[in-house]
């Protein structure tokens, strides 16, 4: 079990971000609670102990111009850090299905395109933490902005859900096929169609390589391969969102 | 030392209109793979991106600004009584301000 880390990052706060903790003090506890209702495989002790942490981030990260109560702000952040241990820790289980190892494959894709996004990674589209957008940016910019991020995501879980269907082998093989074979013969397609990045995407995956290997099969800093990723994604999405419903099941010969 | 139970059922921050909203931009973003994937996976896709949406720091914060909001009602479509419950706290004599404009 972590030991609360609290008071660890505490020091680093300005008197008013630890008003701004103190006060909500609470929001672990609300949202440790709330995981275990969806049936947590992270102690609450442990949940709370994430949650503190995340508590003292989101002070941090704070904006108090911003029309949203600080308890308000932190509960979502906090929520999110409890949720991702959760992740974590089905990973760390195991699955027993390799359906569900698939599933896990493709969230764990989601995790990392977050963090990217959180990191600012995301060039130009992305958002960091707590960026409601600038004073100049119209809610209709806003918005696409926000569309652009969910579609990235949303493609990024499907590629890694196909992708790990594409990986099976002998007897799996054909299960895969029947009940993921639209969407292999659909990724395949979409990443068949990129005009650039496509070899980015097939690396990472199709071969499943780390950022590392990526980056050192493309000759790019990672970074710069991370930043691509991002863009490739979108694309991606704009592929699959113009493909319509006509996605046909990959013959049983190929 | 913040009130717990002013959180009550609802999470902080997040208004019934923001859930829906939620909702809405994670089915809307996984309606082109209906028809690519299975029941299950769609569903626990749909359910990460809503999860996302409503807590990630990057996405929270412009769900919160861009969610519908209901119409302020203005003051003239203020029900009565409450118009009334509002008068009656105010203090008896009104307390003329010194060059205030007001002459009774």
């Amino acid at each position: 079990m972590r030991p609360p880390a609290r008071d660890r990052s505490a020091g680093r706060l300005t008197a008013a971000q630890r008003a701004w903790v103190e006060r909500a003090s609470y929001v672990p506890r609300i949202a440790a609670r709330r995981v275990l209702r969806g049936g947590s495989r992270v102690p609450y002790d442990e949940l709370i102990s994430i949650g503190n942490e995340e508590l003292v981030r989101a002070a941090m990260r704070y904006n108090p111009t911003i029309d949203v109560p600080f308890d308000g702000f932190a509960y979502k952040a906090v929520h999110f850090a409890m949720l991702k241990a959760q992740h974590a820790a089905k990973r760390l289980q195991g699955a027993q299905r390799w359906i569900d190892a698939a599933h896990l494959a493709g969230l764990d894709c989601g995790y990392e395109y977050l963090e990217r996004v959180c990191a600012g990674d995301a060039g130009a589209e992305g958002a960091g933490p707590g960026d409601t957008g600038s004073a100049e940016e119209s809610d209709g910019d806003a918005a696409r902005r926000l569309e652009g991020l969910t579609d990235g995501l949303a493609a990024t879980v499907f590629a890694g859900i196909a992708a790990a269907a594409m990986e099976r082998r002998g007897e799996d093989a054909a299960i895969a096929r029947l009940d993921y074979g639209r969407a292999m013969h659909a990724l395949d397609d979409a990443v068949g169609s990129l005009s650039e990045h496509q070899e980015l995407v097939r690396l990472r995956y199709f071969e499943r390589l780390d950022w590392q290997d990526v980056a050192r099969a493309l000759g790019v800093a990672v970074a710069t391969a991370v930043r691509d990723h991002q863009g490739a994604m979108r694309l991606l999405a704009a592929r699959l969102k113009a493909r319509g419903v006509d996605g046909a099941p990959l013959d049983e010969s190929s | 030392m913040a009130d717990e139970s002013k959180l009550g059922a609802t999470p902080t921050g997040t208004t019934e209109d923001e859930a829906s909203f939620v909702d809405e931009l994670a089915a809307r973003a996984v309606a082109p793979y209906a028809d690519l994937l299975p029941p299950e996976a769609l569903a626990e896709m749909e359910a990460f991106i809503g999860d996302a949406l409503a807590t990630h720091p990057a996405l929270a914060p412009l769900v919160a600004r861009l969610r519908p909001r209901p119409p302020q009602a203005s003051s003239a479509e203020q029900p009565r009584e409450e118009l009334r419950a509002l008068l009656a706290q105010q203090p008896a004599h009104g307390g003329k301000k010194a060059g205030s404009g007001e002459d009774g």
